[in-house]
């Protein structure tokens, strides 16, 4: 019973942080760009749902359509923007990296401030599908679970892309070598704006799902974007799989150590384990040794 | 020689007659149109502005509002209107100091109006000091309070002492159990920052003092997701009460895992945040029977006032806790600053320290600098955050909380 608790706690929030991860790996891991504004993001796609919600009643779930094609739109045209000139510009991967940390940086305070003025500094929190469902003998919310599938669903979905699609296969290419990648006929602009459009969609998704079951603000973006950072390391650069599996280890992780040991401590058992992971396998659990 | 310096004479008597002409006239003419400028910084931005925003920011808007449409503030033979300059201080202490030293030295201000937070009014604290500015803090809740008013003369409080809160929801489990509505076991969560601790802390002591069995005492780290887990840990052990000293994202995160969960403790108190208007709008009449710290007895007419020129003003009803209190804690600022007559700071904080105020909840005195009669335990009753403690006028009898509905 507890050790069943445990694990199917861990595994919805271990959903959660992959489900918040992947949108990241994707525009970090493929377009190559350090999005520091990316918990904004999903802010902003959070508090699109709850105004869809609580102002005209649309259901969160139907409110994706509408916004999950919005966010893919604005990641490409920001991408074209505002950072096609600092791919131009790069001389080499890491100050691309540099770079872009720098411009999203800015970014961050730009759609903090947007949102500040338009919603306020307050705590905000709706209810959506929060029934509780029986799974192996526990309870949870019905929007966790979901969030969980959905996790999984993309993370598989992504996976497929990248493995066994013609496009899978040149954003591969660009990620692993954006210099040669022309040489085999690779757009590389139009490839790593499709990446970071992809990414901005599925952080548009990450704050949908996640607006159902957590208390936000505006200015609580940065949390999320911590978190995807540590899962993306973790799992290695641009490795769904590694992704996936790493979100679910952090989750099980503090849910087992909160269950067996003390919940004070499940921010130490996680960083301990991203310091583990950093020191034995810098480039991630799934990551290729040296880059 | 002599003609001379009477000349002279003559020439300083009649510059000094027209000065003195003058100078009185300036005076009046100040008094009467000049604003009193009134600075804060408080956290516009960054992990405080949740906080901040809940209660403290729109009830400095409502008051600045209110004084101006009145005209002003009775200083001397006119009235003032105020003007505020307002910082944001990113939640960060050193940021808060010195924009506070910003507003002082290069603003001018007059007064100055707290920051959101114990930490953060602690950081400026020093800075209010130097200036004699009064300073009326709404949020600053530490056990210390008497010891820190001591130091620092200028310093009154809003809120009670942190053991307080947790001393008046035991007495108030002794009672129900008294009454036979509850049994002995407590289950206790509280967050890893300051508030959580120091309650807790309190709590503990006062548990084991009035006999409780306390079966579960755990805490969990600030930020933390899904309070799931430490409420599944709680159903476990199969409490008659639970008690968690929560910030407002877990409070909200807690009330939900135990509603989704069929959690029923016959008492069910939350931490800061269950006297908030989100908590009413997510949990409606789910809310029935949760306890919280604060609470307030809304049936007079200057309150039921005050909170539609709230919701006029903010589009929101006001939180049930703290919000009466920084309201009325500026009024009893702006009541000192007429008694007084003139902008004279140190003679307004003796004025404060010693006069009853007439406010939006009664009248305000501070005891010691600290708020006498301020409610430190609230039940939500038929969509009312009720004050249950302390026993006095207005409050009301506490009720063992009804199993969760769907929702």
């Amino acid at each position: 019973m507890r050790l069943i608790d445990a694990l199917i706690f861990g595994l919805t929030l271990g959903g959660t942080y992959a489900l918040v991860a992947l949108g990241l790996n994707l525009q970090y891991g493929v377009a190559r760009i350090l999005n520091l504004a990316y918990g904004e993001m999903l802010i902003a796609a959070a508090l699109g749902a709850l105004v869809l919600f609580t102002r005209s009643g649309v259901s969160p779930l139907v409110s994706l359509i509408v916004l999950v094609p919005l966010a893919a739109c604005a990641g490409a045209l920001l991408y074209r923007t505002a950072f096609l000139p600092l791919v131009r510009r790069a001389r080499s991967r890491d100050a691309l990296e540099g770079d872009s940390i720098l411009s999203t940086f800015g970014l961050l305070f730009v759609v903090q401030g947007v949102m500040l003025a338009m919603f306020g500094g307050n705590y905000m929190s709706y209810s959506y599908l929060s029934v509780p469902v029986e799974v192996l003998g526990t309870t949870i919310a019905a929007n966790r679970l979901l969030a969980l599938v959905v996790a999984l669903v993309l993370g598989a979905s992504l996976f497929l892309l990248l493995t066994r699609t013609r496009i899978g296969t040149a954003l591969r290419a660009v990620a692993v070598d954006p210099a040669s990648a022309p040489l085999v006929a690779i757009d590389v602009t139009k490839i790593a704006m499709f990446a970071f459009a992809i990414g901005t969609a599925l952080v548009a998704v990450a704050g949908v799902l996640v607006s159902m079951f957590s208390t936000f603000s505006a200015t609580m973006g940065v949390l999320f974007t911590m978190k995807a950072l540590i899962v993306v390391i973790m799992g290695g650069v641009g490795n769904f799989v590694g992704c996936v599996f790493a979100a679910l280890l952090l989750g099980l992780s503090e849910s087992f150590v909160a269950t067996y040991v003390d919940p004070g401590l499940t921010l130490a058992a996680n960083y301990a384990i991203f310091l583990l992971v950093l020191v034995f396998r810098p480039s991630g659990l799934f990551g290729r040794t040296g880059r | 020689m002599n003609s001379h310096q009477h000349r002279r004479d003559f020439v300083r008597v009649l510059g000094g007659a027209a000065l003195a002409a003058s100078v009185p006239a300036a005076l009046v003419r100040a008094q009467t149109s000049d604003p009193i400028r009134i600075g804060y910084a408080i956290s516009k931005t960054g992990p405080f502005a949740g906080g901040a925003a809940s209660a403290q920011i729109p009830n400095y808007k409502l008051w600045v509002d209110d004084v101006n449409k009145a005209g002003g503030i009775a200083v001397g033979a006119g009235k003032r209107r105020v003007e505020v300059i307002e910082y944001d201080d990113r939640s960060q202490p050193e940021e808060a100091v010195r924009a506070i030293e910003r507003l002082v030295n290069q603003d001018k201000v007059d007064f100055l109006l707290p920051p959101w937070g114990t930490g953060m009014n602690l950081a400026v604290a020093p800075t209010f000091h130097k200036g004699n500015f009064p300073m009326i803090m709404p949020s600053c809740i530490t056990d210390r309070m008497p010891e820190l008013v001591k130091r620092w003369d200028n310093m009154f409080s809003l809120l009670a002492t942190a053991s307080s809160y947790s001393d008046a929801v035991v007495a108030v489990m002794s009672q129900m159990r008294a009454e036979g509505k509850i049994g002995s076991k407590v289950a206790m969560v509280n967050v890893t920052d300051q508030f959580g601790l120091e309650l807790a802390a309190a709590a503990r002591k006062s548990l084991k003092a009035a006999k409780f069995e306390l079966i579960l005492d755990s805490s969990y780290p600030i930020t933390s997701q899904d309070m799931t887990p430490l409420i599944a840990d709680a159903q476990r052990t199969n409490p008659d009460i639970f008690l968690g000293f929560s910030y407002p994202p877990d409070t909200l995160g807690l009330t939900e895992s135990a509603r989704v969960r069929g959690f029923n403790p016959k008492l069910f108190y939350a931490g800061v945040g269950t006297a908030l208007p989100l908590y009413a709008q997510k949990f409606g009449a789910n809310t029935e029977g949760v306890m919280g710290p604060g609470g307030w007895n809304p049936d007079s007419e200057a309150l039921k006032a005050y909170a539609a020129r709230h919701t006029a003003l903010t589009g929101q009803p006001p939180e049930q806790w703290v919000s009466a209190l920084c309201y009325s804690g500026l009024q009893a600022l702006q009541q000192a600053i007429e008694k007084v007559g003139k902008i004279d700071r140190p003679a307004i904080v003796k004025t404060l320290g010693s006069m009853t105020f007439d406010t939006v909840a009664g009248p305000l005195k501070f005891d010691n600098h600290i708020l006498a009669g301020g409610w430190t335990v609230g039940q939500w009753q038929g969509g009312t955050f009720f004050g249950i403690a302390p026993k006095q006028k207005g409050a009301k009898a506490p009720v063992a909380k009804p199993a969760w509905k769907a929702a």
